[in-house]
C-alpha cells in the first residue's frame, strides 16, 4: 500500500546490483551499486560519477548470500578495466579491447548515445518563442485596429 | 550452495491476539459513538455531533470486521541468524559447461555462480574480503554439464596490465565536456531571456489602450 505512495512522492527506487570488486591493493569488496544506462556506477557524495563499469546480464553470477551479504546476482569487477570477463562469456563482438584506447567502436557508441541524451535533456524554453509570437502579433494587430478607428473618427 | 540464507518464519500463526485487540478498540469506538449520539439527540441543530456519531460507529464496525476477517495465508521469511558461526574459507567463482537445460536458463548458456564453502586444505589466491573482515581463498571452478563434476579448478587470477580503467570509462559515460559545450552553445543573452516578458508587457499595455479606444 505505502510502496506505491512513496514511489509517487520520492520517485522509483534506483536499480542496484551487487558487485564483487577487486581492488588494486589485492582486497575485494562485495558492494551494491546503481545501474545507470547499462553501466554500474560509483558516485561520490555529491552524486558525481567517479567510476563506471559496463554492465552485462551475461556476466552476472548467482550468489545465494553469505552472512551479512544478501542474495543477489553478482557482477565481477576490478580496478583496471571497465569489463571483467575471466571466463570469456561475452561474444566476440561484445568483448572489449584489452587496451586503454577510448576510440574503440563500443566506447564510441556509448559516448554517442550519451550525447543524444544530453541533447534531449538540455533543451528547454519551448514556450518562449510561442509567447513572443503570440504577444508580438497581437500587439501589432491591436495597434493597426486602433489606427484604423482613429482615422475613421470612430474612436 | 547448501547454506540457507533465508529460512521460514516460525511464528506466522501467532497473530490470534491481534483480532481481540481490534475488537476491543472497535467496541470502544462504538460506545463512544453511543455517547455522542446521546448528545446529538439532545441538540439536533449540532450537525457535527451527528457526523461524529456516524464516523465513530463506522470506524468501530470496520475495526471489528478487520480483526475477524479471514486472513490470507502469507509465507513470511526472516533473515537467518547473522551471528551464525561459519568456518567457510573459500570463495569459488564457478562456471558450468555449455549445453545444460534447466528451468531457469532455457537458453544454452553457461550457468554461473559464486559459492562460499569450507575447505580443510584450500587452494587458491588469498584475498581479503573487506566486508567480512577475513581472508578467503579465491578459485575459479569449471563444472561439467551436470553441475557437480569438477572439470578443473584454478587459482583466481586477474588480468595483469593497464587497460581502460573505470575512472577513464567515466569520460564516455558522462560526456561532461560535451554537456558543458551544449550548455554554452544554448546559453542566451540577457535580452533573449527577457524578450518574452517584454513582449507580454507590451501586449498587456496595448490591450489596455485598445480597450479604452473601443470605449471600454
Amino acid at each position: 500500500m505505502f510502496s506505491g505512495l512513496t514511489e509517487k512522492l520520492f520517485g522509483t527506487p534506483k536499480e542496484k546490483r551487487t558487485q564483487l570488486y577487486f581492488r588494486d591493493d589485492g582486497k575485494a569488496t562485495f558492494r551494491k551499486l546503481c545501474v545507470e544506462d547499462a553501466s554500474m556506477v560509483e558516485k561520490d557524495s555529491n552524486g558525481k560519477i567517479i567510476k563506471g563499469w559496463k554492465h552485462f546480464y551475461k556476466l552476472q553470477f548467482l550468489f545465494e548470500g553469505f552472512k551479512s551479504l544478501s542474495a543477489d546476482m553478482v557482477t565481477l569487477a576490478f580496478d583496471r578495466h571497465y569489463v571483467l570477463d575471466p571466463f570469456n562469456l561475452l561474444n566476440k563482438e561484445e568483448r572489449p579491447a584489452m587496451d586503454s584506447n577510448l576510440d574503440s567502436p563500443s566506447i564510441m557508441q556509448i559516448a554517442k548515445s550519451r550525447c543524444y541524451k544530453i541533447d534531449t535533456t538540455t533543451k528547454g524554453g519551448q514556450y518562449t518563442n510561442a509567447i513572443i509570437l503570440f504577444c508580438g502579433s497581437g500587439t501589432i494587430i491591436e495597434i493597426l485596429i486602433m489606427g484604423y478607428l482613429k482615422a475613421k473618427g470612430m474612436a | 550452495m547448501n547454506w540457507k540464507f533465508w529460512e521460514k518464519k516460525d511464528d506466522i500463526t501467532k497473530t490470534s491476539g491481534r483480532k481481540w485487540l481490534f475488537a476491543i478498540l472497535g467496541a470502544v469506538l462504538l460506545v463512544a459513538g453511543w455517547f455522542v449520539a446521546g448528545l446529538y439527540t439532545e441538540n439536533r441543530d449540532n450537525l457535527l455531533l451527528g457526523i461524529m456519531t456516524i464516523v465513530l460507529w463506522g470506524g468501530g464496525i470496520y475495526l471489528i470486521w478487520a480483526g475477524f476477517k479471514p486472513r490470507e495465508e502469507k509465507v513470511r521469511y526472516k533473515k537467518a541468524d547473522k551471528k551464525l558461526e561459519s568456518q567457510a574459507n573459500t570463495v569459488n567463482i564457478c562456471v558450468r559447461k555449455r549445453g545444460m537445460d534447466d528451468e531457469y536458463r532455457p537458453f544454452k548458456i553457461e550457468f554461473t555462480h559464486v559459492e562460499v564453502e569450507e575447505n580443510e586444505t584450500p587452494p587458491g589466491t588469498l584475498v581479503e574480503v573487506t566486508n567480512l573482515h577475513k581472508y578467503y581463498y579465491f578459485n575459479s571452478v569449471y563444472y561439467e554439464k551436470d553441475g557437480k563434476t569438477v572439470i578443473k579448478q584454478e587459482d583466481w587470477e586477474l588480468p595483469d596490465g593497464e587497460y581502460l580503467s573505470p575512472r577513464k570509462y567515466v569520460i564516455p559515460l558522462t560526456m561532461q565536456a560535451y554537456a558543458k559545450y551544449i550548455r554554452y552553445k544554448r546559453s542566451k543573452s540577457l535580452f533573449q531571456k527577457i524578450s518574452a516578458g517584454i513582449m507580454l508587457g507590451a501586449f498587456a499595455i496595448t490591450t489596455f489602450f485598445f480597450w479604452l479606444t473601443i470605449g471600454g
